[in-house]
């Protein structure tokens, strides 16, 4: 045989162990779109991750409204509020007192703001135009202006994905949008494939009565009509339902839990709903595979060698079974994040003022022709995303077929 | 004449078939109904017959991996049914099965070291260097390479990974081996090589061989004394060179005259079997032979005639009216 002259390295290369993984991952890279897709999910994650970092850093705030600058184009700089300056200045003085106090007393006693009383002074000059009032501080020379200067720098806010209609920052609404929209599509898709793992294994791996029981559930939960049942949910008030079942409004202030679930409660609600309308295709499937495992003829063979079943289920059923999942729950954060979009959309979703990707576009409806980039930009972040879940739940899919695999 | 090592006895798996939400119990399957025979010690016994007539559901029950519906084993003399728990999983190591699809029957997510080292983790043999030493070995018997051990089974070709499967199979040196169409799934220059294969180790390790196949010609090659299904029954059973000599039942006869043979077309067939083979659900009453028989007679379909011996010979038996009533 040919083989016989393999020198002893080739034979060592061919007796080192791969394990599954390294195999498995080295398939995944080759599938340049799933990669490209991770990579952007990562992104994502960690913008979702950051955004109290990236608030804290750029100064934007998610809520803060600005009538002054409503529907501003990307990439333009907008004073602030009169109201804002203020709480600027407030912030100032309460963080450095005696620097505040230094230079009020220097504007006064040069004249170089018009102010009847001394407490005035730095509004007066904040309230200045700019130039005007960033010259004030020049002549004074003091290292207290200097610092001063610095809170002019905030009243100019630069926008670079614009306002909205309310003059909030369409940036920062994105980054916290993420953090929403992606939050949701994960927990979701995590729960919705738990959930549909334990009853399709249960019915896969039982069989019988349990299996038929379990699998009419979710033939007639998948005939549901989600759109009508979204509306109705979205109808019933967690207060009311709370108060009808016996628990008052002291009770439900008072308890941590209550007042957090009623205070996200749209969320909650949304990802219930979700809940509900995702995990059966999962349920299916696993269900699914475990039938087919279970006649499999690897199953019988470790059978006939005697093995137990908590040998075949650890080191052969939930292997197999696994590949299955991570498929599907990668495509299922794809979904969810669509779904939370549409039900937004429709404004049976998360509710103003939380940012998610869904309730921007709502929102963007009024004035679409003025400012497209307001339905624009959510559009194409929810297209980004769901996107390069399913070109990751691809690339899995190749990744894990192990007929597909070569060395 | 050397001991039996399995005794049949009216042995039956039959599958229900349920319907609606409290699974009413409408019909049977009766995959396998009602077979008698023995295996003796270190023979080949051929088990034929076209798909579908139970061949494999015979082999899965034999090897427990069914519960029989009615009747007895007895394996080395001891009540099989009867053994539960930990002693079956021990008495398992004593019979094992060769699967027919080369493809389903290694699981893919496991190197061949790790699928052969799976009978020895399971009973707790040997130290982990023991069983890699033995997995080596193990790959050598079955003419595979020891350094195939890190490999997946997608990177074997069909007639290697079956070489794979018997080398698990032979691991916990059983004395029966039941083998399920072990080379339907392959080519026909490899069928021969697999078979000699098996022959070899059957010398070798003195195993008994239950050898399953839908191919007169395959079993002929490697089996001692043949048993002839049809629709979940043995039919005829004899050795191998009466079987072929001497074929009593219609049934054997039709299934010998279709071989083909050098020289011979295969419009010469003397017997063809017309007609499709019956369901089992619902199998024809007597002879579930006779609406395909071309020799049936009234009693055939009213009654169904037992496996006994024909006349002459103990070792030859055959289920059909016309040779217990003195033969063609
Ligand atoms: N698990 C099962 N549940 C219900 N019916 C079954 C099951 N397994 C087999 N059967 C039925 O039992 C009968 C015998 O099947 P079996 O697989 O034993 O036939 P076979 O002779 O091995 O055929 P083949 O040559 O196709 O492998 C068939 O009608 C089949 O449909
Ligand atoms: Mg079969």
């Amino acid at each position: 045989m040919s083989d016989k002259q393999l020198s002893q390295k080739e034979i060592q290369a061919l007796e080192q162990y791969l394990p599954m993984w390294k195999i498995v991952f080295g398939q995944f890279l080759q599938h340049k779109m799933a990669v490209v897709g991770l990579i952007t999910i990562l992104i994502f994650v960690a913008i979702a991750l950051l955004a109290p970092v990236i608030s804290a850093v750029t100064g934007l705030d998610p809520n803060r409204q600005n009538p002054l600058a409503r529907y501003l184009k990307p990439g333009t700089v907008a004073p602030l509020g009169s109201s804002q300056k203020e709480e600027a200045v407030l912030n100032f003085e309460n963080r450095e007192p005696q620097a505040a106090q230094a230079l009020r007393a220097d504007l006064m006693s040069k004249q170089l703001v018009q102010s009847v009383r001394e407490e005035d002074a730095l509004y007066d000059l904040a309230f200045l135009e700019k130039n005007q009032a960033l010259e004030v501080l020049k002549k004074l020379k003091t290292p207290e202006a200097k610092k001063f200067e610095k809170v002019f720098d905030s009243f100019e806010t630069y926008h670079l994905l614009g306002t909205d209609d309310t003059g909030r920052d369409v940036f920062i609404r994105l980054v916290y949008g993420t953090r929403v929209s992606l939050g949701i599509g994960v927990v979701v898709a995590i729960m919705a494939t738990l959930i549909g793992l334990i009853v399709g294994a249960l019915a896969g791996f039982y069989g019988g009565f349990i299996d038929s029981a379990l699998m009419r559930i979710t033939d007639s939960l998948l005939s549901l009509p989600t759109i009508p049942l979204l509306i109705l949910m979205a109808a019933i008030k967690g207060k009311d339902f709370l108060e009808k079942i016996g628990i008052d409004e002291q009770e439900y202030t008072s308890s941590a839990v209550l007042s957090f679930l009623l205070e996200n409660e749209a969320i909650i609600k949304l990802v219930f709903i979700l809940l509900i309308f995702s995990w059966m295709t999962t349920a299916r499937l696993v269900r699914g595979s475990i039938l087919s495992l279970k006649e499999r003829e690897f199953i019988l063979a470790a059978k006939t060698l005697g093995a137990k079943d908590s040998t075949i289920i650890v080191r052969h059923l939930f292997p197999n079974v696994i590949s299955v999942i991570l498929v599907s729950v990668t495509l299922k954060v794809g979904d969810s994040i669509l779904f939370e979009a549409a039900m937004s959309f429709l404004g049976l979703g998360v509710q103003p003022p939380t940012p998610s990707w869904g309730n921007m576009l709502f929102n963007a409806q009024d004035l679409i022709q003025e400012a497209p980039f307001l339905a624009i930009l959510p559009g194409l972040l929810i297209l980004a995303v769901t996107l390069s879940f399913n070109y990751l739940g691809d690339g899995l899919q190749d990744a894990i077929d192990p007929k597909a695999i070569r060395r | 004449m050397s001991q039996n090592i399995l005794e049949v006895k009216n042995l039956s798996k039959f599958f229900p078939i349920k319907k609606g939400l409290f699974l009413r119990h409408v019909a049977d399957v009766r995959a396998v109904d009602y077979v008698s025979f023995h295996v003796r010690q270190g023979e080949t016994l051929g088990l034929v017959g076209e798909s579908g007539c139970g061949k494999s559901t015979l082999g899965r029950t034999l090897i427990r991996l069914y519960e029989p519906t009615s009747g007895s084993i007895r394996f080395k003399g001891e009540d099989f049914l009867k053994v539960r728990g930990e002693s079956l999983r021990k008495m398992r190591k004593d019979m094992q099965m060769i699967f027919q699809d080369p493809y389903a029957s290694l699981d893919p997510r496991m190197t061949v070291g790790q699928i052969l080292t799976q009978p020895f983790e399971i009973h707790n043999i040997m130290t982990p260097s023991e069983r890699l030493e033995r997995v080596k070995q193990l790959l050598e018997t079955v003419g595979l390479k020891a350094s195939h051990v890190n490999r997946y089974p997608h990177e074997f070709s069909g007639g290697q990974r079956q070489r794979i499967s018997i080398a698990r199979a032979i691991a916990l040196n059983p004395s029966l081996v039941i083998a399920d169409e072990p080379v339907s799934a392959l080519d026909v220059s490899i069928q021969a090589q697999i078979l000699n294969l098996m022959k070899d180790l059957q010398e070798k390790l003195k195993l008994t061989y239950v050898f399953i196949s839908h191919d007169l010609s395959v079993i002929e090659h490697l089996c001692d004394r043949i048993a002839v299904m049809y629709l979940g029954k043995i039919v005829e059973i004899a050795t191998r060179d009466e079987l072929f000599s001497n074929p009593k039942h219609p049934y054997t006869q039709a299934l010998i005259s279709a071989i083909p043979r050098v020289g011979e077309g295969k419009k010469k067939m003397k017997k063809s079997l017309s007609g499709e083979v019956p369901s089992p659900i619902n199998p024809p009453s007597g002879c579930h032979f006779h609406p395909r028989c071309a020799h049936k007679k009234d009693i055939c379909s009213q009654k169904a005639p037992a496996l006994e011996s024909v006349t002459g010979n103990s070792e030859h038996r055959s289920a059909c009216w016309l040779t217990t009533q003195g033969g063609l």
